[in-house]
């Protein structure tokens, strides 16, 4: 036989469609349980806490901003870098600042470039070195703490082409209210052309590399952290 | 009836409660983070053009060499009787080594020789030049008197007799050669019939490597060589000086006829010299130092040169005067090929350029061709910001 029960309220905030249909079913347990209930005996007890259980979802959020180097704070991704010639490369810093309500699993790096098409070539175009440091950059760029390559490495850039498609980030802070100090470095490859008389030459297929432009949109993507059951309960 | 029905919700409940539960574990949360402003990335252009002026573009150029034409000027002296190695004043002088001097000067006349006597300001009759180069335009000299900072060249060395007057003047005269009473012994020496002796009053300054001429016949001398019997004896034996040469004929040289010979860069007086002026300009958006230019056209032809001259302040273009200093870019000859210019030019910037050919005169061409590549640009940068 069943008996009649209570069930507590919780301050679940869920949204979408699985959270809907996850209270429908709940409100049909309990019509359930007050029809049988209904059907049989006349005594009740009733037990119940007289404090709510709350509970609160968390958020997950991966904040991006300028970084600091040294006393100075850098432009970030927001600066031009106009008039580049070949073997130019110029190093911007941004951090990046988990919630603290979780951490974060499987970061991705990818990045969305429009413009010339030899800007995104993967023999001519633009390259990136991406570092992390475990402390802010110094002044001079340098890294006090720990350093690590994230994409390239000192000398060998990666060509921005080849993450066009989000690429894993294999050293991270995962942690909540992990801070994560990165350092772009993007530079041209060397490439040799020559005007004579107001006309170049000096190149192929690919075209010239002069007075062109291109747009780079950073995505860093993130999961929440691995589900926890709390057995101290 | 009724308990089947009851049945029936309690499964379809548990089936829901299922499902809502399997969705929950799959409804992980993602973040991402993006700049919201894409990051503007821009390549530089370099060019740099020949132009009739500053307002030449690439477009203009297009490929294409620019094409100028000379004016005939007549810049140099006229040369009757006394002829000119040096032309105009120095520009600069530095020590090179132990009782060397290297002088740069604005001319140099091809024919000048190893081994003739300059004079000057600064620089006393008899300093030896040790080397020449008709390119860079410099003179090697061993000091032998004034080791001063500032020797200067004067404008023109007399070669020892005034263009107006036939008179000697041993005072001021710079002449290595002072042939006052001198006459030429046309009997044998005892070396050869065809030696020609002048014996002379004094010997001043003569130095080996000279060229002596005959006047009236005007042919082209003898250079005084340091060997066989074209050898200069300061004193011989017997107490007389002479100068011994294997002149042959029966010329005769008299007073005031023995000149120290091309010091004049050209053979009759007139214009012997063209010029132009034009403009190079950085029509790029990147800082050049250098690029590499070619030029062709008759004004390199037939062993001429042309200079090129920069001026501090600003040209007089109807004169070719300047009214700072001037600055020499490059000598050019018909076998000179592509050139290294060093010239620094930022964006836009520009120098308007005085060519000269010499010795070329009348409606010379000459067709510029410039080109810059990437190792002309600036150095490569890496900046943090």
């Amino acid at each position: 036989m069943l008996g009649k029960f209570n069930l507590v309220k919780t301050s679940w905030s869920v949204t979408g469609l699985a959270g809907k249909v996850a209270v429908v079913g709940v409100a049909t347990i309990i019509g359930i349980a007050n029809v049988v209930g209904s059907a049989g005996a006349s005594l009740n007890a009733i037990a119940s806490n007289t404090t709510p259980q709350a509970i609160n979802s968390g958020t997950l959020s991966l904040i991006l901003s300028p970084g600091a180097f040294g006393a100075s704070t850098s432009a970030g991704f927001d600066t031009y870098a106009n008039k580049m010639r070949p073997l130019d490369s110029f190093s911007r810093f941004v951090t990046y600042t988990t919630g603290a309500d979780m951490g974060i699993a499987s970061p991705t790096l990818a990045v969305t470039a429009t413009g010339d098409a030899i800007m995104r070539d993967a023999t001519y175009g633009l390259r990136v070195w991406v570092q992390r440091c475990t402390t802010a950059w110094a002044t001079d760029g340098t890294c006090g703490g720990l350093r690590s390559d994230l994409f390239g490495v000192s000398g060998t850039p990666v060509a921005i082409s080849t993450l066009a498609t989000a690429t894993a980030i294999t050293s991270f802070n995962l942690a909540a209210s992990g801070v994560n100090y990165l350092k772009y470095t993007i530079s041209l490859p060397t490439k040799t052309e020559t005007n004579t008389n107001g006309t170049i030459s000096g190149f192929g297929a690919e075209g010239t590399i002069q007075g062109k432009a291109a747009a780079l949109t950073w995505t860093l993507t993130a999961d929440q952290s691995a589900t926890t059951v709390d057995t101290n309960a | 009836m009724k308990a089947r029905s009851v049945w029936l919700v309690v499964v379809a409940s548990m089936l829901l409660l299922a499902t809502s539960q399997a969705d929950f574990a799959f409804a992980a949360l993602r973040s991402f983070s993006t700049n919201s402003t894409s990051q503007s990335i821009s390549t530089g252009n370099w060019a740099v053009v020949a132009g009739a002026d500053q307002n030449v573009t690439s477009a203009d150029r297009a490929g294409s060499a620019y094409s100028t034409t000379f004016s005939s000027i007549s810049s140099k002296p006229a040369c009757t009787v006394v002829h000119w190695a040096l032309y105009k004043s120095k520009t600069s002088s530095s020590f090179i080594g132990t009782l060397k001097k290297q002088v740069n000067v604005d001319y140099i006349d091809p024919n000048v020789m190893v081994g003739m006597p300059v004079s000057g300001s600064g620089i006393v009759a008899g300093n030896t030049i040790e080397a020449i180069d008709p390119i860079l335009k410099t003179l090697t000299l061993t000091i032998g008197g004034n080791t001063g900072n500032n020797q200067d060249l004067t404008i023109g060395i007399p070669s020892g007799f005034d263009s107006s007057s036939s008179a000697f003047n041993a005072t001021t005269s710079p002449y290595p050669v002072s042939p006052e009473g001198a006459t030429w012994n046309n009997s044998s020496s005892g070396t050869a019939d065809t030696v020609k002796i002048q014996d002379l009053d004094k010997f001043n300054k003569l130095k080996v490597g000279m060229l002596v001429q005959e006047l009236v016949n005007g042919a082209i001398g003898t250079r005084i060589a340091n060997s066989g019997t074209n050898v200069i004896k300061e004193k011989l034996t017997d107490g007389s000086k002479r100068i011994v040469l294997t002149n042959g004929g029966n010329s005769t040289l008299r007073y005031g006829e023995l000149l120290f010979n091309n010091f004049c860069p050209g053979t009759s007086s007139g214009s012997n010299t063209g010029r132009a002026f034009f403009t190079i300009k950085n029509t790029g958006d990147l800082l050049v130092n250098s690029m590499s230019v070619t030029q062709t056209g008759t004004a390199l032809s037939g062993g001429n040169s042309v200079t090129w001259s920069i001026c501090g302040g600003l040209w007089n273009e109807s004169t070719g005067a300047c009214s700072a200093s001037i600055t020499s870019l490059l000598t050019t000859t018909s076998i000179s090929g592509n050139q290294l210019l060093s010239l620094s030019l930022a964006p836009g910037d520009y120098v308007r350029v005085r060519a000269e050919s010499s010795p070329a005169g009348g409606t010379a061409t000459l067709n510029i061709s410039i080109s810059v590549s990437t190792s002309d640009l600036r150095a490569a940068t890496s900046t943090t910001a």
